[in-house]
Formats: structure tokens, C-alpha cells, sequence
């Protein structure tokens, strides 16, 4: 009985021992494992405001040389002081605008004055900016701080506005009140052959209030920028992805239909992939004014799905992004307010392999 | 991401410190010191007035709640994923080392014990980790898997501790009655710690939106403190604690009934040391362009609306906690007699022990664990028998110990989880070992306290 129990015992040791010595290939052996994790995660994040659409923040008028309609142009005599309450007025006419009117609270007034006149224009003269067609408002006004020269002698009237300004029309005129000039000293001069003021004019829109545009409006954005995707191109990391999609999401908030297109560019710009494919986001809904229905505003998505050999080929070639910003808008005017812009998230989803 | 991985899986293999329990010292009748180390009043429950040890021994243990052992051993791509994607809480490692070494004990009493007094050394390295099913979830799958929701990542902490310990224990008994002893133990420790850590328990929330417009992730704040090993100073860490125990016998069935607080106490480390403080509440929405029509105007400042802040201090005296845990055991033996003298000896035991862990710290978890076992003894020169376990660190688990005794030397392994591994290897998740060696000398006709051995 007592032998019976030892062996028992005994058998139960040997069991355990021979399982235990048993061994198997593999150990610990994680070098091949791999597995695939999706993340998800914001890349970029704008919004695109009126302010910063050249077309509508940079007003730019080219006046060009006026010459002085003066009965004594042809005679040479010297030139007496001269003042004179107002000149012009010299209508202001941006014949490649959008807009209809504008209101701005926020704006800088640049007017670029060239004195041709053979004498000079003394400090103190006012250029003033008026509405020529519905209420002759002056819309902008600046001093002379400092005498022209005359014979070419260049100055400028730079006024930053920060207060309310009333509507300004596509359709300006220009002033100088006040004008005063020290004449030509007792020196015989005439105005035959310095006989003109040259002025450009530029209105920068700082903090854009509302504007109204004109229907059928057709204006193209485009830019170039530098890009690199990764700290080191030539960097294997890439072999990671396995798959990676872009979403561009967009708000569109203003009262405009565009056309988005974008494309990766290489060292020599030339297209090698694109980034968004020619994709139109539709204007919201407009009410009879022209103004944006808030309630009709709608997030686009727009997916673009990028295999392992195209992530590869950009992050090794790609040194450039190009894209196009078209706006269109049907033939009713329409209005843009401050409020209004268009929201754009870029995201990416990125399928990665990871070996352990 | 790589190394998060591999650290994770460092822990399972190293960490689990004193997590799971060596029962087999509660078991096997041949061993006092070792079942003194978990019931304090079973200190001297034998008849040798002189016992002690001086080889080393050592218990081992390995164990988490995510992964088989075997799987972590032999891994492949679905065991993880099955392991990762199939976690419900969070999921806790544990891992220990225990090299009892020196020990030695005395019976005081001439006739009879009057007490039993202990002083023993022993050093442990513990070590526990949590770490929350979806922040596994989202390290291993990527965050898609979480679109267009909130979660809780879980909870996350880990406390580690190296330490050697010395123990002045002693056991009284005390009769209450015809029938009925009482038997009262105690253990005090003085602790000098080599190193430890400690990362109170934090937690954080992500929210990843609806197709990935932004992430924020919330009220993350964290402490974590490390004692370096410098080189210079062995023991940077001074900690006492305290085992408490009674065993109530019932004499004439030979039942006994223990219930002890262990590890009552805690480790200060003061000397080398470096805590990370920081909390992080960020919202990421992308890089922030202010200017589409000027892209160069990039403000990279832009990308955390609130950002990550983070600082350290060195120097600054933290603690880690003891692994404070009751233990209720109840035990039944049959006797029998054997040898020239027909000593008795417990030729059947049978056990039923409960382990609750106090605290989720270096060497114990809240998770509760039951064990039983029994053990059959071949005159008293043989002991062996089976443990059944559950709970803890790694769930289920089988295990066995042999021993043998001759003249005053005894010699024994086993283990609790060494069965069910060999038998379910594909969900058995932890895995330990067990060493023990003791001399018993001299006989001591002691008062039956506790169902007495040898």
C-alpha cells in the first residue's frame, strides 16, 4: 500500500517535470509581430474672412496725371501765391471692381501725390475723399504735413480710419481744399511744360463691416506655398502608413459658390499629385437682399485617399502646394458681412502598420 | 510606441510583485516560517523548540489580468489583439520576488510554551501596474476606433519597492477555554529600501470628434515619484511595519480558524530621489492658420489651447505603501502517529484561505483572492499536495508542493500556478515558484494552540 503512494507520488513528479522541460520555438520572439492602428486626428485649422480677399481689402485707384485747366498755361510770367478752396472734383473710378459700396470701421488711406506743377503745394492742403453718385459723403479726409516740392517733389497722406464710416460707392471723387502754394518766387515760369499732379490712391480695409458685390462675379485665388511632409524626407518612417485619407472640411459662410482645387508641386513645380480634386462647395442660401441665410449653412466634406506608394512619392518629391480658390456668385448682388466666412479643417486619417 | 509595448509587457513579466500569495508556506505543514509569514500567530506551531534557516529561499511570482502566459511567452498578433480588444477595466500586472534568508526561532517555556519568538530576514522586490482597457485599446488600435466619442482612458499607477526586511516575530498562546486556545502573533519589520516608485492613481478623458476635428483631452494630473540607485548609498528608503494575526483552535476537531493584517506600514524614501509633477489639459484642433492667403503666418503656440505642463523636483521624500492585506484561513487537520515515538503529525490538511489586498500597491491588489488546498503527509517525511486558487492578479489557478524531511532538515517546492499553466496554458496569466528550506531541532511538548506539526 505504502509502495503504491511513493509511486504515485513519484509518477506525479516525473509528469510535472517532463511538462515542464517541454519546450517550444517562438520564445519571446516579438521581432515579427505586426499589427495596423488607425488614428485620427485635426492637421490644419482656417477660416477665411472678407478682410482677406485682396480683391475686397485692397481698393487701388490709379488717378494718373491731372493737369491744372489754368488760362495762364501757356505764358511765361512768374508765378504769384496761389490759393483756392477746392480742386477737383477728380472722379475715382475702379472700372476691375466687385463691389457695389462698402462700409469699413476699420481702414488706412494712402494717396500718393506727384507735384509736376512748377511750384510747390504748401502743407495744410486737405484731400478729401467723397461719394460721387448717392449722397456726396466724404468718406475719407487727410492733411498735407509737409510742402511739395514742385518739378516732381513727391509726398503722401497716409489716415488710418478706426470710426464708423459711412457707405463708401465704387464711384469716388477727390478734393484738394484748401490748396495753397508759395508760387514761383519771381522766377518766370510756365505750366506748359510742368503742368500736371499725379496721384495714386490706394484704400487698404482693415475690419470690413459689409460690402455689397455685384452679381455674375467670377475671381479666381490662387498661392504657393512651400511644403514638406515629415522632418526628413529620405526617412523610411513612411513604409508605416499603410493608407492615409485627407478630409477637408468646409463651412461655407459667405454668399459665394468657389471651386477648390489644390495639387503637390515638386522642386521644379510641376504637378505630381493632387491634393483635392476641382470639388465645388455651393453657396448657402440668399435672401432677396443679397445676405447669407444662416440657417442654410452646411458642412462638405471632401475626402481624398492616399495609398502607401503616393504618401511615399509625395513626402519625397513634394515641395510645393498650389491650389485655386474660384468664387462665382449667380447676377444678384449680393452682401457680405463681417461675420461671414468660410471655415476649413483638414484632417487625416492614417492607417499605420507597427511592427514590434 | 514601440517601447509603451514592450514596457508593457516588461511589466507583466517583472512586475507582479508578492502579487499572487505563497500558500504553499499556508500548506505545507513542514514549513512555519513560511506560514508565520502570513498568519503571524502560526509562528512556533510545531514541537521543536529551536527552528531556523539559513539557506535562502525564494518565492517568485508573475502575473497580470490581460494576457496568458503563455501567450506573452509565445506570442502572435491575435493572442494580443484577443487579449487588448476583449479587456473590460482595467487591466493590473503584478510581480514579486521573495528571498527569505536568515531565520531562526526559540520556544520559550520549559514544560510548556509560554511563547515563541522569531527574528528573520527577508528581502522583496514587489512591484504593481495598472493601466486602463482603453488606454491599451488606444495604444494598440489607434483612436478611430473612439470617433466621435468621450472616454475614460482608466485608471493608471504603478508602485514598485525593493527592500530588505528585518522581523522580530512572536506568537503567544493563550487557552480560553476547555476546548477552545487562542494563539496571538505579531511581527515587527524594520525596512530599508533599495528603490521604489510611485504613481498615485490617475486618470484622464479623450474625446476624439467626428472625424478627427479635434481632440481634447482633460484633467490629466500626475505625481510620479522614483528613487534612484545612486552607487553610493545602499538603502535610500527607512520604513517599519507591522503583521498582526490570531488563530483560533478548536482542540478536540482539530480545526483552527486565523485571521491576520498584514504589511501594515510604508517605506520613506528621502535620499536621491525625483518627482515628475505635471497635468495636461489640452484641446488640439490643428495648426492654427490665421491667414490662408498668408500661410506662412503659422502660430505654432496656436496648437494647444491649453497646454501640457510639466515640472520635476528632486529631493522630495515620497512613500510606498506596504502591501497591507487580511488573510482569514481556516483549517482543518487529521492527525496520525508515526516513527519510534509515534510522533504525531498532520497526515491530512485541509485549507480554505481568503486574501484580501487593502490597497492596490507594490505586492497586493483589491481584487480578491480565494485559495484552497490540501496536503497529505507520508509519515511526516514526505508532504504533498494540490493548491486551487482564484482571484488576484491572475484569476484562476492550479497549483501543487512536495516536500521532504530528514532528521532536521526540510526541503520543499511548488507551486500555484505551475499546474494550470501546463494544463490551460492558453488562459492561465500568472505563473510563480517557490523555494523553502528550514532545520527544526529539539522537541518542545507544546500546549495545542494551533494544530501542531512536525
Amino acid at each position: 500500500m505504502q509502495n503504491n503512494q511513493y509511486k504515485k507520488t513519484g509518477l506525479v513528479v516525473i509528469l510535472l517535470i517532463s511538462m515542464i522541460g517541454c519546450s517550444k520555438e517562438g520564445l519571446l520572439d516579438y521581432s515579427d509581430l505586426e499589427h495596423t492602428a488607425d488614428w485620427l486626428f485635426p492637421l490644419v485649422k482656417t477660416k477665411v474672412t472678407a478682410e482677406q480677399v485682396a480683391k475686397l481689402n485692397e481698393l487701388s485707384y490709379d488717378v494718373g496725371a491731372f493737369s491744372i485747366d489754368a488760362p495762364f498755361i501757356n505764358i511765361n510770367l512768374p508765378i504769384p501765391l496761389l490759393s483756392t478752396q477746392i480742386i477737383g472734383p477728380i472722379e475715382l473710378k475702379d472700372t476691375d471692381s466687385i463691389y457695389v459700396k462698402f462700409k469699413s470701421d476699420t481702414a488706412t488711406l494712402k494717396v500718393y501725390i506727384t507735384n509736376n506743377f512748377p511750384i510747390n503745394i504748401k502743407s495744410g492742403t486737405k484731400v478729401e475723399i467723397r461719394n460721387s453718385v448717392n449722397d456726396n459723403l466724404v468718406v475719407f479726409d487727410g492733411v498735407l504735413q509737409n510742402d511739395i516740392p514742385g518739378k516732381g517733389g513727391i509726398d503722401s497722406v497716409i489716415v488710418t480710419r478706426v470710426t464708423t464710416t459711412p457707405w463708401a460707392d465704387n464711384r469716388l471723387e477727390l478734393f484738394l481744399m484748401d490748396f495753397a502754394s508759395d508760387g514761383s518766387g519771381g522766377v518766370i515760369e510756365n505750366f506748359n511744360t510742368y503742368n500736371n499732379i499725379d496721384i495714386k490712391l490706394k484704400i487698404e480695409v482693415l475690419h470690413l463691416n459689409e460690402v455689397e458685390l455685384y452679381g455674375n462675379i467670377n475671381y479666381l485665388v490662387t498661392d504657393t506655398s512651400d511644403f514638406t511632409l515629415g522632418s526628413n524626407p529620405n526617412e523610411p518612417d513612411s513604409e508605416n502608413i499603410e493608407k492615409a485619407t485627407i478630409n477637408l472640411f468646409v463651412e461655407n459662410g459667405v454668399p459665394l459658390t468657389y471651386q477648390i482645387k489644390g495639387y503637390f508641386l515638386d522642386a521644379n513645380y510641376t504637378i505630381i499629385d493632387s491634393l483635392f480634386g476641382n470639388t465645388t462647395i455651393a453657396s448657402p442660401g440668399i435672401d432677396g437682399q443679397g445676405y447669407v441665410i444662416n440657417s442654410t449653412i452646411v458642412e462638405t466634406k471632401i475626402s481624398t485617399e492616399m495609398t502607401k506608394g503616393e504618401y511615399n512619392q509625395i513626402k519625397s518629391n513634394a515641395k510645393h502646394i498650389y491650389y485655386e480658390l474660384e468664387f462665382t456668385s449667380s447676377s444678384q448682388n449680393i452682401r457680405v458681412i463681417h461675420s461671414n466666412h468660410i471655415k476649413l479643417q483638414v484632417t487625416a486619417d492614417i492607417e499605420t502598420k507597427i511592427s514590434l | 510606441m514601440k517601447k509603451i509595448i514592450l514596457i508593457s509587457f516588461l511589466l507583466i513579466g517583472a512586475i507582479v510583485a508578492q502579487g499572487q500569495y505563497n500558500s504553499l508556506g499556508l500548506y505545507n505543514p513542514h514549513f512555519t516560517f513560511n506560514k508565520a509569514e502570513l498568519l503571524p500567530s502560526k509562528l512556533g506551531t510545531n514541537k521543536s523548540k529551536v527552528e531556523f534557516r539559513v539557506l535562502p529561499n525564494a518565492y517568485i511570482y508573475a502575473g497580470n489580468s490581460l494576457m496568458a502566459i503563455d501567450h506573452i511567452l509565445y506570442p502572435n498578433t491575435k493572442k494580443i489583439d484577443d487579449a487588448i480588444n476583449g479587456l473590460d477595466g482595467d487591466a493590473i500586472f503584478g510581480s514579486s520576488l521573495e528571498v527569505p534568508s536568515l531565520a531562526f526561532s526559540y520556544k520559550f517555556g520549559k514544560t510548556e510554551e509560554l511563547f515563541t519568538m522569531s527574528l528573520s530576514n527577508k528581502t522583496r522586490v514587489l512591484a504593481n501596474a495598472t493601466i486602463g482597457d482603453n488606454f491599451l485599446k488606444l495604444l494598440w488600435n489607434g483612436n478611430k476606433q473612439f470617433e466621435g466619442q468621450t472616454i475614460d482612458l482608466g485608471n493608471f499607477r504603478f508602485n514598485t519597492l525593493a527592500a530588505t526586511e528585518i522581523d522580530l516575530g512572536a506568537a503567544i498562546p493563550f487557552s480560553i477555554g476547555e476546548n477552545l486556545d487562542l494563539r496571538a502573533g505579531i511581527t515587527l519589520k524594520y525596512l530599508l529600501g533599495m528603490t521604489g516608485s510611485s504613481l498615485e492613481e490617475t486618470s484622464t478623458t479623450l474625446e476624439t470628434a467626428e472625424g478627427g476635428k479635434y481632440i481634447n483631452l482633460d484633467n490629466l494630473n500626475y505625481s510620479a515619484s522614483f528613487s534612484e540607485i545612486d552607487g553610493e548609498s545602499t538603502f535610500s528608503g527607512k520604513g517599519f511595519g507591522v503583521d498582526l494575526g490570531v488563530t483560533l483552535v478548536v482542540k478536540e476537531k482539530d480545526i483552527s480558524a486565523s485571521v491576520a493584517l498584514l504589511d501594515i506600514g510604508s517605506v520613506n524614501f528621502s535620499g536621491n530621489t525625483k518627482t515628475y509633477l505635471g497635468s495636461a489639459n489640452f484641446n488640439f484642433e490643428g495648426v492654427i492658420v490665421d491667414n490662408v492667403f498668408n500661410i506662412d503666418n503659422v502660430q505654432p503656440d496656436s496648437v494647444f489651447v491649453e497646454g501640457i505642463k510639466g515640472d520635476s523636483i528632486i529631493g522630495e521624500s515620497f512613500s510606498v505603501s506596504l502591501p497591507t492585506r487580511l488573510v482569514i484561513q481556516v483549517e482543518k487537520n487529521i492527525m496520525s502517529k508515526a516513527g519510534k515515538n509515534s510522533k504525531e503529525y498532520i497526515k491530512h490538511g485541509i485549507y480554505l484561505t481568503y486574501i484580501q489586498g487593502l490597497k492596490n500597491t507594490a505586492g497586493s491588489t483589491k481584487r480578491s483572492y480565494f485559495s484552497g488546498g490540501y496536503s497529505y503527509s507520508l509519515k511526516n517525511i514526505l508532504n504533498v499536495g494540490p493548491t486551487i486558487n482564484y482571484g488576484g492578479y491572475s484569476g484562476f489557478g492550479l497549483g501543487m508542493f512536495l516536500s521532504v524531511k530528514a532528521g532536521p532538515f526540510r526541503i520543499g517546492g511548488g507551486t500555484n500556478t505551475g499546474l494550470s499553466y501546463l494544463l490551460f496554458p492558453g488562459s492561465a496569466k500568472g505563473v510563480d515558484f517557490s523555494f523553502m528550506t528550514s532545520w527544526s531541532i529539539g522537541s518542545k511538548k507544546e500546549k495545542k494552540s494551533a494544530p501542531s506539526i512536525n
